[in-house]
């Protein structure tokens, strides 16, 4: 190179770096400013890790609202925020399993399809905040007290959004939620258990109903490509002969399945089914219902020409009118006659949501205080084979054989004050049950119940009755940590401080077993969601 | 019940064996001694032996519940006759016969309910006349109820029971031990406060008063008259101070309105009201007067919790009330957890379940602190009987064990 290019490529060279930190600039723009998100740093903090032994004095490293490093000492990256916690004590956030936080209440019609969510007051801020102030920062949260089926209830993290709402949908769809408590008289509750088994039923043969359909759909289809394969080759021979619109028509119906197959999201409820084959020259007047129809195009012309061809050819003028059995296929017919698309079943969102129960995939919460009660719900899970969680079981101390053996898991209310000789059902008996469920080897946990808002945030104390009333081995903090976790099926994310979990925890100024002891922050997701004002 | 004394079983067992042998003759009678002296004194031995958990002379725990309310290390109790002699450094008691070890431990005076109905659910209701003050809470109770050994099981060694809330001057309330032995209950008191009430409970439109004003009114009237020596002498006592009073009101208002009126009447008067405490909680004097709170659960909402705190922060004792057995039998230890929760003072928690309580409900010299010369009814909880993961351990009564934890009770 020649020292006058070299001086032109020099130039070229410094320009061009300004031009691309300009266009970096200008184009890079990180929507989600995780990238130059600080890393927070709490250090010399006593750590119940609920993982493993409590680590003495440690230190935990948050970053894109995970743990990314705990221990006695962690990494601490440049620009992080740091915090001393010196003399406080680190718990992991105590997970409610059973709330009614933010529950707008009233027990509206609902069904299966209905969803918790749908009923959170998302400006209840002070409840919420206290009940961040008392270590909380999830719940999982039950649909209203509805009889019978009540909706589906999900996990909520307990954080304040920027818009100034609260709550944050963590899991969608945790459980299906049903209440057999409603009902106070014997007549009452047969009606709601027979038409429980109904639900159940009517989804299983809904479940039948769409495998049929899909078995049959294939067949269609197969039968649908050979002929078209066979008129194909015919139709080399024959002329195109100009049919009226009543083959048009038939025409269009076979395009508008073909249609409808490449559409599985179409919600063509019941499609009519196509027209018996009137096997007349004359024009059938009627136009089709034909939602999907579209402007015709080259293909469809093509396909129309096509099966002109075809149904003139095979002669279908002489097949007799078929009847509106619509998902039949009759295989003798089928040369003659045109085939006939089965009808889909029509959609059943609840039973939708029953089958996903009964598949395993969505566990079953049965709200149940009476034994017979809990009884009828040990025998709808043993018939449908879903995975039953019951809740409320007040007397589950006299069932609590039963319940080991059918695996069941139980969540037990909080002690509230009852009235005594109420009827039965209504008194508390957190005690006998934690002690015989304990016993019979049934895992439980407690949550605050879902007839108050305020009740969630008392949540760890009432994990500590439980326990001293209960299973006095057991450490309350497990209950509403790492058993709750486990119950909800969110202990990868949450129920302890370790690598990789969600940073969700409180920091206390004391023992948290110690009511004297005052929350000093609540991290959720990594991002303060509580800070004590100091009074 | 386990309950039942295991030295008077005991003691008839001697009796009983002791009198067959000397139904027989002479010659047999000494063989006889023999084997019976033999059979006794191996009786005997374990009977020591049990005898000595059943009423130690000395218990040791990790901490004890001061009477001020604090937690204090290092002191053990020495028991006697049924009473608590003396505290003292633990270490030169430990090691004395008789003494029992609870380690980790904390001792705590038995739990006092003093807003009770146990055993007296419905038996307390009078309604045919506003004034009512030969009524006694005693003839309401039946000691042999259930719920008495709930609450004794939960820590709660004494219950008040008063008379009807449904008049405006209803007689005395009756203090009794929750440890009920086969020939009776014992009273710790028998005449204890007298018990007003203000509230539309005492209205009623079959007589006067019907209306606060008309309750106000009477009220004055018979102060008046007692006065002057013209009212029944539990009134009368009342009004020249030998006595100590109990004020059932439903709103604020009631409670300003007794305030005014009989304030300045007896000995100490505990107002008994909830929801509205922190409107009256300036008008309450520190000396006289205590406010009766509660119970507390985990629903109630932290307004009415923060006003029994600012009123204790106030200096005027707070007592909770169980009102057992309406309520669970940890009702006292929840709402003290929930109050200290919301800021109260612990040593003021722990004492409005013990000391304060045993004070409003006039035994105050009787129970309710770990001090000589009370009554040795306590409790040993495996923590502070504020957090609520302590259970109980073992529950004395006067010296003697009645109850032990079945699973956690062996230390």
């Amino acid at each position: 190179m020649t020292a006058a290019s070299r001086g032109l490529f020099r130039i070229r060279l410094a320009r061009a770096p300004l031009a691309v930190w300009i266009a970096l600039v200008v184009f890079v723009q990180p929507t989600d400013a995780q990238l130059f998100e600080r890393a927070t740093v709490i250090e010399n903090a006593r750590i119940v890790t609920m993982a493993g032994p409590v680590i003495e004095k440690g230190s935990l490293l948050i970053r894109g609202g995970r743990i990314a490093a705990i221990g006695e000492t962690v990494e601490v990256p440049m620009l992080s925020k740091r915090f001393d916690a010196a003399g406080k004590t680190i718990t992991p956030g105590f997970i409610d399993p059973w709330s009614a936080l933010g529950n707008l209440g009233g027990s509206q019609k609902v069904d299966a399809t209905s969803s918790a969510w749908d009923n959170f007051d998302v400006y209840s801020d002070y409840d919420v905040t206290a009940a961040l102030a008392n270590g909380v920062t999830a719940i999982y949260l039950a649909p209203g007290s509805g009889s019978g089926i009540s909706g589906m209830g999900l996990v909520v993290r307990l954080v304040l959004q920027e818009d100034g709402t609260i709550g944050e949908p963590m899991v969608d769809e945790v459980a299906l939620a049903i209440n057999l408590d409603s009902a106070k008289q014997s007549i009452a509750r047969i009606k709601l258990f027979s038409g429980l088994r109904k639900k159940f039923q009517v989804a299983l043969d809904y479940q039948d109903a769409l495998e049929l359909y899909e078995e049959e759909l294939e067949e269609y289809l197969e039968k649908l490509e050979e002929r078209r394969k066979k008129k194909e080759a015919e139709s080399a021979e024959s002329a195109e002969s100009a049919e009226d619109e009543s083959d048009a028509d038939k025409k269009d119906d076979v395009e508008d399945s073909k249609e409808a197959v490449k559409d599985t999201d179409k919600d063509e409820d019941a499609e009519p089914a196509p027209e018996p084959d009137k096997p007349k020259e004359d024009p059938k007047p009627e136009p089709k219902p034909k939602p999907d129809e579209d402007q015709p195009n080259a293909f469809s012309t093509a396909i129309r020409a096509l099966n002109k061809s075809n149904y003139e050819a095979n002669g279908d003028e002489a097949k007799p009118a078929k009847t509106d059995d619509s998902n039949n296929d009759d295989d003798e017919e089928k040369d003659e006659d045109e085939l006939e698309k089965p009808a889909k079943p029509k959609r059943d969102p609840e039973s939708e949501v029953l089958l996903k129960a009964l598949d395993k995939e969505l566990p079953v919460r049965i709200r149940a205080d009476r034994s017979s009660d809990i009884l009828n719900a040990i025998e709808l899970a043993e018939e449908f084979n879903f995975r039953l969680i019951i809740e409320g079981a007040t007397e589950a101390h006299l069932l609590s054989a039963q319940l080991a053996d059918a695996e069941v898991t139980v969540v037990l209310g909080p002690a509230v004050r009852g009235r005594a000789y109420a009827s039965g059902p209504y008194r508390r008996h957190l005690a006998a049950n934690g002690l015989s469920l304990t016993k019979a080897g049934v895992d439980w946990v407690v949550g605050s119940g879902a007839s108050s808002s305020r009740a969630a945030r008392y949540v760890g104390m009432n994990a500590q009755l439980a326990t001293a009333l209960g299973d006095s081995k057991l450490d309350w903090l497990k209950l509403v940590t790492v058993k709750a976790a486990k119950m909800l099926g969110v202990s990868n994310r949450m129920g302890m401080l370790t690598r990789g979990r969600s940073a969700d925890f409180v920091i206390w100024n004391g023992d948290p077993s110690d009511p004297g002891s005052k929350v000093d922050r609540v991290y959720v997701a990594g991002k303060e969601a509580f800070v004590a004002t100091g009074k | 019940m386990q309950a039942i004394a295991y030295h008077t079983r005991m003691r008839r067992l001697l009796q009983c064996t002791i009198g067959c042998a000397a139904m027989g003759s002479v010659k047999t009678v000494r063989a006889k001694v023999r084997s019976t002296g033999l059979i006794v004194f191996g009786l005997l031995l374990v009977t020591a032996t049990n005898a000595v958990a059943q009423t130690p002379s000395v218990i040791v725990t990790d901490r004890i519940v001061a009477p001020d309310g604090k937690l204090i290390s290092g002191q053990a109790v020495t028991i006697r006759d049924g009473k608590i002699v003396a505290v003292a450094a633990s270490k030169e008691l430990a090691s004395k016969p008789d003494a029992v070890s609870y380690p980790g431990a904390v001792l705590c005076p038995g739990l006092i309910d003093v807003v009770s109905s146990i055993g007296a659910i419905g038996q307390n209701i009078e309604r045919t006349y506003a004034i009512d003050p030969g009524a006694s809470a005693i003839d309401a109770i039946d000691t042999r109820h259930r719920d008495f050994q709930t609450a004794l099981q939960a820590g709660v060694t004494a219950v008040m029971v008063a008379t009807s809330r449904n008049n405006l001057i209803s007689g005395t309330a009756a203090v009794v031990s929750t440890f009920v032995e086969t020939d009776g209950p014992t009273w710790l008191r028998i005449d204890g406060p007298l018990t007003f009430s203000l509230g539309s409970a005492v209205f009623s439109s079959g007589r006067a008063p019907t209306s606060r004003l008309g309750a106000l009114a009477m009220l004055r009237d018979v102060l008046v008259q007692a006065g002057a020596g013209q009212t029944h002498e539990r009134i009368t006592n009342f009004v020249q101070g030998k006595s100590d009073g109990l004020v059932f009101c439903d709103q604020a208002m009631d409670v300003t309105a007794a305030i005014r009126t009989l304030g300045s009447f007896g000995t100490r008067i505990g107002f008994v009201h909830t929801s509205h405490a922190k409107e009256i909680g300036e008008e309450l004097s520190p000396q006289r007067h205590t406010l009766i709170a509660g119970p507390y659960d985990f629903t109630t909402s932290t307004a009415i919790i923060d006003a029994a705190v600012a009123v204790s922060k106030a200096e005027v004792p707070v007592v909770f009330a169980g009102r057992l057995p309406f309520a669970p039998a940890d009702s006292l230890r929840i709402s003290a957890a929930l109050a200290v929760r919301q800021g109260m003072d612990p040593a003021a928690a722990r004492r409005a379940i013990t000391s304060s309580a045993a004070h409003v409900a006039s035994v105050g010299d009787l129970i309710g602190a770990i001090e000589p010369n009370l009554r040795a009814d306590l409790v040993v909880f495996s923590d502070d009987p504020l957090r609520l993961n302590a259970r109980v351990l073992a529950v004395y009564v006067a010296g003697q064990l009645v109850y032990k934890d079945p699973i956690n009770g062996q230390d």
